[in-house]
């Protein structure tokens, strides 16, 4: 029987497959070390040798470090880092189960959606940070603002992953439970909702930049903490270190958030292949 | 969508499904309705180019507990005639009545192991084969679970119960859904080309499960199939279809006598004669029916 796998061949083939990531995160590494190094090299002041760009424009990891240290030393760092991550974890969250549940809802019931689907379409077309001012009146200096922010990024990218899904669900499948008399709650529940978990979770992948960029933005627009603040600050300082410090941190808990996506997804659909499962993410 | 027809028979198969095992066709209604009655059954579906005629004035009567084959070239409508007992498509003209009741809505009242693959690939063996039972729900747990577990020994999955369909080869996956159509015991099946995909082995074994299986259980079976010997050994009657238009060459009795083996068969100059009759049929039934008609 061909289908039959023979566990030995699949721990070679695991150990391939982490050799072969080691060479990957090795990869990675050098270049990134490459790229600061390049940077801390040809950044300089202007009047010396190598020097390709004036340090004052672009600053230098450096000193982009030397920033993180002293923000770590006085605390500021967690303090502002912390408040960017609730406020993007949040708005992630509730994001993702209004999107989810009116992308279901719009998937099932077809004239709904047909009626209201340019409504949507047209609030989606709102340039989201034009409401950032909006929403920090409705909301107030602190975080509520940003969380709202968050949302509208969020929501409409799992809506329409959501959407897509329902739309996508195998005929045949459903077919299946409809012949054996199923109720509709258990067509959805067997069919439906595993189906589009496959789609949610690319939309959540989507949605993690977003969501800190979101934060971010609103934090930089008027905030009295947060990173998105520091980044501001730096700004009105002309320290280009320091906003580099601060858009570092973003990024890194932008990473981290991802590798939870990766967690959710791996126990979610563990039902795929394991070599579809470790190809590349849509 | 679910009118009092549909309803009742809906009912009807639930009736069944409580009483047990031993209920089979006689707890639907009494024996001399027929299970499947097609009149004068008609399919077009619409393409680019315009209308294209699927299948064409077909009528047939299947009593209850008879094991139907239906033969015939690829594109003659074979799967489309299943898809309009199940329910899932519509006759263009012409009626269906599933044991005495019209057809209208998805039908409740059978089992249908169509010729793709519709295992849920988020779940594994053990699950799919249980759907029907859950769904149903059939006995209790303990017992759904002793089910599953028998028809999976039967089909030689056992072992492989909890592994998902994407785990499993193409001849395993098509073993998995033929356990779950025939483990809730629908009252009648229709099955798309079940076997096509498995080794000649693994085909005999499950051919020889489902005789074994029909004979218990006496369910009324459609069963479409290429395979000539395979429709000579299974079933009461062969039904030969022809294309352009898709339509009824002709419906051959089968009186070999039972219990059949496919060894005993070999050795009969009778199933020769059939096999020679279907198979000239099947070759004549290619050409246009009435030429200057169809496509």
């Amino acid at each position: 029987m061909t289908g039959r796998p023979r566990p030995a061949a699949g721990r070679a083939v695991r150990r391939r497959l982490r050799s072969v990531r080691a060479g990957t995160l090795a990869w990675q590494l050098a270049l990134l070390v490459a790229l600061l190094l390049g940077w801390e090299h040809l950044a300089g002041p202007p009047d010396q040798g190598f020097v390709l760009v004036d340090e004052f424009y672009v600053g230098s990891p450096s000193e982009a470090w030397d920033v993180l240290v002293e923000w770590q030393r006085s605390g500021e760092l967690w303090t502002h880092a912390w408040v960017t991550v609730k406020e993007a974890l949040l708005g992630f969250a509730l994001g993702t189960l209004a999107g989810a549940a009116v992308g279901f809802v719009f998937g099932v019931m077809e004239r709904t959606a047909r009626v209201l689907s340019p409504f949507v379409t047209g609030l989606y077309a709102i340039p989201r940070l034009a409401l950032a001012p909006l929403f920090i009146l409705w909301f107030g200096l602190d975080s509520t603002s940003k969380v709202a922010l968050v949302v509208t990024v969020v929501f409409f990218l799992i809506f329409y992953n959501t959407l897509t899904g329902v739309r996508d669900v195998d005929r045949d499948l459903v077919n299946v439970l409809r012949i054996m008399n199923a109720p509709r709650w258990e067509i959805h529940r067997r069919v439906t909702l595993p189906s589009i978990a496959t789609w949610i979770i690319a939309g959540l992948r989507v949605s993690v930049p977003y969501a800190f960029v979101a934060a971010v933005v609103g934090e930089m627009v008027a905030a009295r903490e947060g990173l998105g603040m520091l980044i501001q600050r730096a700004n009105s300082q002309f320290n280009p270190s320091a906003m580099f410090a601060a858009i570092a941190v973003v990024v890194v808990l932008s990473l981290l958030l991802n590798l939870g996506v990766t967690l959710v997804e791996r126990s979610v659909l563990k039902w795929k292949a394991p070599d579809a499962a470790a190809g590349p993410v849509p | 969508m679910l009118t009092s027809g549909d309803a009742r028979a809906a009912a009807a198969a639930a009736g069944t499904a409580e009483t047990g095992t031993a209920a089979g066709v006689d707890g639907v209604a009494d024996a001399s309705v027929p299970a499947l009655e097609a009149r004068d059954v008609r399919k077009d579906f619409g393409s680019a180019s315009g209308p294209f005629v699927a299948l064409e004035s077909v009528s047939l009567t299947v009593a209850k507990g008879e094991f139907v084959a239906l033969v015939g070239p690829s594109g003659c409508g074979k799967s489309t005639f299943l898809n309009m007992v199940a329910g899932l498509i519509p006759p263009t003209s012409g009626s269906i009545r599933f044991m005495g009741r019209p057809v209208t809505g998805v039908n409740t009242g059978i089992g249908y192991m169509t010729q793709g693959d519709t295992l849920l690939p988020w779940s594994t063996v053990r699950k799919n084969v249980a759907l029907g039972l859950e769904v149903q729900r059939i006995g209790t747990r303990a017992d759904r679970a002793a089910r599953v577990d028998r028809i999976l020994r039967e089909v030689g999955l056992d072992g492989f119960a909890d592994r998902y369909p994407s785990q499993l080869s193409g001849g395993m996956r098509k073993r998995a859904a033929l356990a779950r159509t025939l483990v809730y015991q629908p009252p009648a099946l229709l099955m798309d080309e079940p076997f096509s995909a498995l080794d000649a082995q693994m085909r005999t074994d499950l051919q020889a499960q489902l005789l074994d299986l029909w004979s218990e259980r006496r369910c009324t079976v459609c069963f479409v199939t290429h395979d000539l010997d395979e429709a000579l050994l299974l079933a009461d009657r062969v039904v030969v279809f022809g294309t352009r238009p898709g339509r009824v060459v002709e419906v051959v009795d089968n009186p070999l006598p039972r219990p059949r083996t496919i060894e005993q068969l070999r050795a009969s100059p009778d199933f020769a004669e059939l096999w020679r009759h279907l198979w000239a049929l099947i070759r004549d039934g290619g050409a246009p029916a009435r030429p200057g008609e169809g496509r």
